[in-house]
């Protein structure tokens, strides 16, 4: 139960701000705050009790749709626990920045509430039905979230956002009704599916259900070519909305993978590794190649996540490469993969916040717009430099050993490809660097919208948000240990069910 | 000379049809000796005390069903072989009798009219003459509604129970003339509600001879009017095969007018807008799904043996009932229009599920669609109660631009309209998400997954139209001397209650509404 | 060809005849009027076919009654003698219609009956009466049927008669006196 506690307090918290019209903005922001805080100790309570181990711990299940056999199954292992943990991070992160929120406080607070639980609860479920109604609910969360308090074209691009992973999502769900019609105990159950994978004697039904799954995951993570939703939604959305959208809700789709399709379709993955291989390759290089081109610091950060997820997708394919590379380097590949998870999480959700200050304070996000920042706002270029040299793959903060890993592991498998994609870190490492260049050295420019006053630093709020995001990517970076100690035992075990 | 043997009638397991049926007649005769003053609280009470009681009648019989030796329903035939009191049939009376119970509350709404109801107040007198002012002045109105929709009910217990087509025929008559005369009492409007009337008439009695002509070519096939002996008929193979088809084909005509698939759904949008809201509402919920009910019982129970020849035909009426649905949804200015089209669509959907898999493990395809059938019942009599809040000061506002900005001004009822937009829409937590999934399951598992892919992608064209409406109330600037929210009385807002909760419950809590479906069992013969 | 055979064609052939007239002449009295010629051919079909219940029924009902309910309709309302020309540019489209669909019937009734004889003496039953009545169609034979097997449907029936006079009194008829002072007394609330 009290995992369900975990995933169910934000939004309680949510139900109690909706209900109560007359509470100041404030408080409910606050409120917001306080609730984050607290789920987050509760999360690192579990990861306290957390036995680091293949076994799922927490382990919840009711029953809910018996005719079905769907039921209400939630536990943690060591696949979902470090992005439980990430998702709690960051969503005190966001409460944080926005406690001086002035549009509808109450209204935005219970939106991220309620988006918390559902970010949570995708995470917790090991049910199929559990898992897409979670899934879908963040959709309906980000849209309010882009659609009310967005700006620039908000309501177009939250429409866009909505339609493109409504449609994904719903090939997802055909993708699970085979799953569940194509085993042998019809069951949503996602242990159950596992220990005894569907459709294992058809390829093709196999192959298509792979399909079908990996759309819908696609289009959420975001993956080449169903990534065009993506800039838009980021550069409408407010800097918190974009934190989660990039931070937590693009893990989904990635985590989407291994939790799903990898145990679940283990022969069609391992049939179809090198094509998923491939679409990860081409989104590194495609998302590095379009966000040099951007002029917009947004646009640019939203194509490097386009970029970063999909080393986590090279990652994930090596890891079914069974004939090709042994079980150790496949394992290295898989553990790297749900590092950069984690480790795109802290960075891009901090990269993100960032840009709200430039937001916050002119009103653009545009390249020409900006210069020399590095004068007035000297707290604020260091934490910009250290984001982005984090997200570049710099060695001591946490992305490095993430893309290490993905690199060592996925080269005996598909050399090629991962030559390829060791490029794309160089065009990123480029880009970031023009980037810094760009906004920090130079003339002091800022927009027309500025010019009456001068540049403000960041101050304590903005400061107390993303500090501890950078931090903790420093800690990774220099003691990855404990992180990998529970990542490890469950990449095993998932690169164990993939090679039967 | 041989002597006449009486019929044996199951009173006891006929007794909601009975109870029905017995209270539209009293209901007329106390239109006869009833003063006009009280007349409208005393029939909504004795509507109402017994569409209740006759749903209790339902729990009854449901409770004493026994198993059908041999076959897989319970159940049983009564009435000389002229209704079957099945699982299903008792699932589809107790669904219809609460959908009629919330009907009749939104039929008995006088508050948001300022005091009249929103039938006409003297359908005889010529719209726009002084006969008609002088009417609404008076605040006389048209008590008849009551009794007329009890044998709208009765008709609508009948039609999915028949057990022979031409009980099947009589009870599509009982069900239809009075909706007939329904759609036509707008106190609004009352030209396009007269032209609606009109219009859903001449089709309407053309897609009954459409039926009657069909059963008298099956009748020409089978010898019979009984589905068991037209079973026997098609699995034996007796007589012209043509004359199968043919009348298959006709019966289907008929069938789908009723549930507005296409290419016979060309009265529902005209019908929608211009019958009064409450009438809409039940139209919209408990036509479509007693005659789904009669369509599933003709189709499974007779033709069960021939599904070879009709599926196809039901593949492509459900892809092009949906794609129709959602596609013309998308143009929609008004927003009863709109509701109809999107029930065009939702008609598609279930066609998919039709489609599936009748027998088998996990979901059947007769499962799914009583439970799409329930949950989008509560949904859609829910929306059209909201569309009847919303006012202009001559009548309700139903163009959509007029509800631009209404999450500003009355964020309680938009929010409630939202969520219903969000459950047609499927989004999980809402009943359509889990009806969706289920009829889905049936089709797939029935190997009909083309119309499952074409299905998925319709639901993403029609998420669109409903997520505008959202966009509209919520993200737009509220229009100058916009729509006021009428606070409606009692009996509406229990409906919406009603409405609300059962979308939510069976959107996260679907359980035992499945089982129970699934407990009706398959249909007995 | 049997003179019963004779008689059928020339009723059939009346029957269709004054059913295009019904349909086709431009004054309502004139159609209604053409209508009772083609119900009494039709009915005429019935007693060739020794259905003679059916057949009086027809005359009874359809002639005697609906017909001459139709003449009072219009000549107590104030409906136009003659109408005006209803034509539209679908006409192309609704004959192409109707005549397939009036060939694929044919074709389908032809297909579907050709060859069967009924023998009426001798045929077991069909109608579900309890004992083999002396002929089929006779008045006996029909009665039992409708007063055993068809009794549901037959109640049912005068259900929707009930259900269709209440629908012509509400939307024809008008408000009482007696119950317009009583409306006005209660305040219209």
């Amino acid at each position: 139960m009290f995992l369900t506690i975990v995933v169910l307090l934000p939004v309680l918290v949510a139900v109690v701000l909706l209900a109560s019209p007359r509470l100041p903005g404030p408080v409910a922001s606050w409120a917001w705050v306080g609730a984050s805080a607290v789920d987050l100790t509760l999360i690192a309570w579990m990861w306290w009790r957390f036995d680091a181990g293949p076994a799922i711990d927490f382990d919840v299940k009711i029953r809910w749709i018996p005719t079905v056999d769907a039921s209400y199954h939630v536990g943690v292992d060591g696949l979902s626990l470090p992005l439980l943990a990430m998702t709690g991070v960051l969503f005190l992160a966001c409460a944080i920045w926005s406690l001086r929120e002035q549009d509808r406080p109450r209204t935005y607070a219970a939106l991220f509430l309620f988006l918390q639980t559902a970010c949570l609860g995708t995470f917790a479920a090991l049910d199929l039905i559990l898992f897409f109604v979670f899934f879908d609910l963040t959709i309906v969360g980000m849209y309010f979230v882009i659609a009310g308090w967005g700006h620039g074209n908000a309501r177009r691009s939250a429409l866009k956002f909505f339609l493109y992973t409504f449609v994904g999502s719903l090939a997802l769900l055909v993708g699970f009704i085979a799953l569940f019609l194509g085993g042998e105990r019809r069951t949503f159950d996602m242990v159950a599916l596992a220990a005894d994978p569907p459709l294992a004697d058809s390829p093709l039904a196999g192959g298509l259900t792979l399909l079908a799954i990996g759309i819908g995951l696609a289009v959420k993570t975001p993956l080449f070519p169903f990534h065009t939703w993506l800039p838009d939604a980021h550069t409408d959305a407010p800097a918190a909305g974009s934190a989660i959208l990039a931070g937590v809700l693009l893990k989904l789709g990635t985590y989407g993978f291994v939790r799903i399709a990898m145990p679940i379709l283990p022969q069609a993955w391992q049939q179809w590794a090198m094509v998923i291989v491939i679409v990860g390759v081409i989104s590194v290089v495609w998302g590095a190649l379009v966000a040099l081109a951007q002029t917009d610091v947004k646009r640019m950060i939203a194509y490097t996540s386009v970029n970063h997820m999909g080393y986590v997708l090279l990652g994930l394919g090596a890891a079914g490469l069974v004939a090709d590379a042994d079980g150790q380097a496949r394992t290295v590949a898989t553990v790297g993969a749900l590092f950069q998870m984690v480790s795109h999480g802290l960075l891009t959700g901090a990269l993100f916040l960032l840009t709200g200050v430039l937001w916050s304070r002119g009103r653009s996000y545009a390249f020409a717009d900006w210069g020399g920042l590095a004068r007035p706002a000297p707290v604020f270029a260091a934490c910009l430099g250290v984001a982005a040299f984090g997200s570049l793959g710099l060695p001591g903060l946490s992305a490095f050993v993430a893309e290490f890993q993905i690199f060592t592991g996925a080269l005996q498998g598909a050399p090629i490809a991962t030559i390829v994609a060791v490029s794309g870190i160089l065009v990123t490492a480029g880009l970031f660097l023009l980037a810094l260049q760009r906004l920090l050295t130079g003339e002091l420019q800022t927009p027309s919208a500025l010019t009456a006053e001068p540049m403000r630093d960041m101050n304590g709020r903005e400061l107390i948000s993303v500090v501890p995001l950078l931090a903790m990517s420093l800690l990774l970076g220099l003691a990855p240990r404990w992180l990998l100690d529970v990542l490890e035992p469950a990449a095993v075990a998932v690169v164990e069910l993939v090679s039967r | 000379m041989n002597e006449f043997i009486a019929p044996t009638v199951e009173y006891a397991e006929l007794s909601p049809l009975l109870i029905v049926l017995g209270a539209a007649v009293v209901g007329v005769t106390l239109e006869a000796f009833l003063p006009r003053r009280g007349r409208h609280r005393i029939q909504v009470v004795f509507t109402l005390v017994a569409l209740v009681a006759a749903l209790l009648a339902t729990g009854w019989v449901a409770a004493g069903l026994d198993e059908v030796e041999g076959a897989s329903g319970r159940g049983l035939i009564a009435a000389e072989g002229a209704i079957a009191v099945d699982g299903p049939s008792v699932f589809m009376w107790g669904v219809l009798l609460v959908f009629s119970i919330i009907s009749v509350m939104l039929f008995a709404e006088r508050r948001i009219e300022g005091g009249v109801s929103a039938f006409a107040g003297q359908a005889a007198a010529l719209p726009g003459t002084e006969a008609e002012r002088e009417a609404s002045r008076q605040g006389i109105e048209h008590t008849e509604v009551f009794p007329l929709v009890l044998f709208a009910i009765g008709g609508m217990l009948l039609f999915p129970a028949s057990n022979d087509l031409l009980t099947m025929f009589i009870a599509l008559e009982v069900l239809s003339l009075p909706l007939y005369l329904l759609c036509g009492l707008a106190r609004r409007r009352r030209l396009i509600s007269q032209e609606a009337a009109m219009k859903y008439f001449l089709l309407g009695a053309f897609s009954s001879a459409f039926f009657v002509y069909g059963i008298a070519l099956v009748y020409g096939y089978a010898g019979s009017f009984t589905l068991a002996d037209i079973h026997a008929a098609v699995d034996n193979n007796t007589g012209s095969t043509n004359l199968l088809l043919a009348g298959m084909g006709l019966i289907a005509v008929g069938l789908l007018f009723k549930v507005s698939a296409a290419p016979f759904h060309a009265w529902t949008p005209d019908v929608y807008q211009g019958a009064p809201t409450p009438v809409t509402g039940f139209m919209a919920a408990c036509t479509k799904l007693a005659a789904f009910g009669a369509l599933l019982r003709v189709f499974y129970v007779a033709f069960g043996g021939a599904q070879w020849d009709w599926r196809p035909m039901i593949w492509v009426v459900a892809a092009l009932t949906m794609a129709i649905g959602a596609v013309v949804a998308l143009t929609q200015s008004d927003i009863k229009r709109m509701l109809a089209y999107s029930s065009i669509a939702h008609a598609g959907f279930l066609l998919v599920g039709f489609a599936g898999a009748y027998g088998g493990d996990g979901i059947t395809s007769l499962q799914s669609v009583l439970f799409y059938l329930a949950a989008y019942g509560f949904s859609t009599i829910g929306a059209f109660a909201v569309v009847m809040l919303v006012r202009d000061p001559g009548g309700e506002a139903t163009h959509l631009s007029r509800w631009a900005g209404l999450g500003k001004t009355s964020p309680l009822v938009a929010g409630v309209f939202a969520f219903f937009m969000l459950a047609f829409a499927g989004i999980p937590l809402t009943s359509g998400f889990t009806s969706k999934w289920t009829v889905f399951s049936a089709a797939w598992a029935g190997g009909a997954w083309p119309l499952v892919l074409l299905a998925v992608g319709m639901s993403a064209v029609a998420a669109y139209f409903y997520v505008r409406v959202i966009v509209l109330m919520f993200f737009s600037d509220p229009v100058v001397d916009g729509p006021t929210v009428s606070v409606p009385s009692l009996f509406t807002s229990s409906a919406l209650v009603v409405a609300v909760v059962a979308t939510v419950v069976l959107g996260i809590l679907p359980g035992p509404v499945l089982d129970l479906a699934q407990q009706a069992g398959a249909f007995v013969r | 060809m049997t003179p019963e055979l004779v008689v059928f064609w020339l009723l059939s052939v009346l029957t269709v005849a004054s059913a295009v007239m019904v349909v086709s002449t431009p004054h309502v009295v004139h159609a209604a009027l053409w209508l009772v010629v083609t119900l009494g051919a039709v009915a005429g079909c019935f007693l060739v076919l020794t259905a003679e219940f059916v057949a009086w029924v027809q005359v009874l009902i359809y002639v005697g009654a609906v017909v001459v309910l139709l003449l009072f309709a219009l000549m107590l309302t104030r409906s136009p003698a003659s109408t005006t020309g209803a034509t539209s540019r679908n006409r192309p489209v609704a004959a192409f219609a109707g005549f397939s669909t009036f060939g694929v019937l044919a074709v389908v009734l032809t297909s579907g009956f050709r060859g069967i004889v009924l023998d009426l003496d001798s045929q077991p039953d069909q109608l579900g009466g309890a004992a083999p009545p002396e002929r089929i169609g006779d008045t006996r034979s029909v009665g039992e049927a409708i007063f055993t097997h068809w009794v549901l449907a037959f109640e049912v029936l005068s259900v929707i008669l009930l259900a269709a006079l209440i629908g012509a009194i509400v939307v024809s008829g008008r408000v009482r006196d007696r119950d317009r002072q009583e409306a006005a007394a209660g305040g219209g609330s």
